[in-house]
């Protein structure tokens, strides 16, 4: 059975329009993305990795458009419920009720765990160009290799230091 | 709604304190479109003084604002500050009875545009248009004063600039005393934090006379 696309999975029962946005965009980059990798020596150094590559780009499009706007309307309903008696925000047939806007919190809060559950800082998804997206991973992966090196290291070094320890003198 | 959060962060930063109005029953009606009667919506009010005497604003979403040059022309900002309770009601507007809401060019304060793209120079450009529609003198450089700080018209982005896009908005904020902020909902935070607040244009200060 065919695997189902990532990007297929994220706009899953979002309005169409938004959807097809972020699909394009995705679909777009993704053939940057397959260029720049398999094509450039530059970027060649992800191609191992080329599906997490593809995750987190439907992962940062899906932030841009869809957990950025639920975070500013969540944050507009504090600004209200805050400096009123309003319950609810009626923006045309939609209301954003106090329970509506718990959901959508815990949308954002949930999107920023996983973020944090799998180590991916915010600059990962500060990118303008596809170029400067791949950029970020590489740093990101420079890092994550530098940090496993480091513990291996101090793992190392603490084994020496018990044996310093075993010593009589 | 996220640059409508900033305005009025802006407008808490600056010292005024802020109140809700016209909500409808216990909702607060946000204005997404132009269509519609600015009495059905609800807004925000900026206040500020010393409670004795106070300067009321209002900041709306999609109020048609009259041009500066000329008296039948209208185009709605995204948000727009004016001066308090002078939305006006028409029946002359259309040619059926139906009604429009609107507020003349004189109370018109200032006003943000929000767009939910990259920055690209046409859309930099086309904002020009409109601060050349509603604030005519800021393109001559004789720019309104007030007695309150106000933000200048600004143009809230939420794409990343690139070199050009940055040259432009460089040039344009030389030019006129406008704000075009990009990133908005990354850095956004930090463009209207405590901290860098004043790195924000604002209209001129009218000098206040002294009795003395």
């Amino acid at each position: 059975m065919a695997e189902t696309s990532i990007i297929n999975i994220l706009t899953y029962k979002l309005p169409f329009e938004l959807a097809n946005q972020i699909y394009k965009e995705y679909q777009n980059r993704l053939k940057e993305i397959d260029y720049f990798v398999y094509e450039l020596d530059h970027y060649s150094g992800l191609a191992e990795d080329i599906k997490t590559v593809h995750l987190m780009l439907a992962l940062s499009i899906f932030q841009k458009r869809v957990i950025s706007n639920l975070d500013a309307a969540t944050k507009f309903y504090g600004n209200v419920t805050s400096l009123s008696e309003a319950e609810t925000i009626q923006i045309g047939g939609y209301k954003l009720t106090g329970d509506e806007r718990n959901k959508l919190l815990n949308v954002v809060l949930s999107f920023r765990k996983l973020m944090g559950k799998f180590s991916t800082p915010e600059y990962v998804f500060d990118y303008l160009e596809t170029k400067d997206f791949l950029r970020n991973l590489m740093k990101l992966k420079k890092d994550l290799e530098d940090a496993d090196t480091s513990k291996d290291e101090t793992q190392g070094s603490n084994k020496d230091s018990t044996r310093e320890e075993d010593l009589p003198f | 709604m996220c640059c409508f959060n900033y305005i009025v962060r802006f407008y808490e930063l600056q010292g005024y304190s802020l109140e809700v109005k016209n909500l409808k029953g216990n909702a607060y009606r946000y204005k997404c479109s132009p269509a519609g009667l600015q009495e059905n919506f609800s807004n925000f009010e900026a206040i500020i003084g010393d409670g004795k005497e106070n300067h009321r604003f209002e900041i709306h979403h999609n109020l048609a604002i009259q041009s500066s040059h000329d008296q039948e022309l209208f185009t709605n900002p995204d948000i727009s500050i004016i001066n308090s309770g002078r939305v006006i009601v028409t029946d002359q507007y259309y040619d059926s009875k139906k009604r429009f809401s609107f507020v003349k060019n004189l109370d018109l304060i200032s006003f943000c545009e929000a767009k939910q793209f990259n920055p690209f120079p046409e859309l930099l450009f086309n904002f020009i248009g409109v601060l050349n529609e509603l604030d005519k003198n800021n393109m001559i450089g004789n720019t309104k004063k007030f007695e309150q700080q106000h933000i200048a018209p600004s143009l809230m982005i939420s794409g990343k600039p690139n070199k050009q896009t940055t040259r432009i908005k460089e040039s344009l904020e030389r030019r006129y005393t406008i704000n075009i902020i990009y990133d908005l909902f990354d850095s956004g935070m930090q463009t209207f934090s405590r901290h860098n607040i004043a790195n924000l244009k604002t209209y001129p200060l009218k000098e206040i006379e002294l009795p003395f």
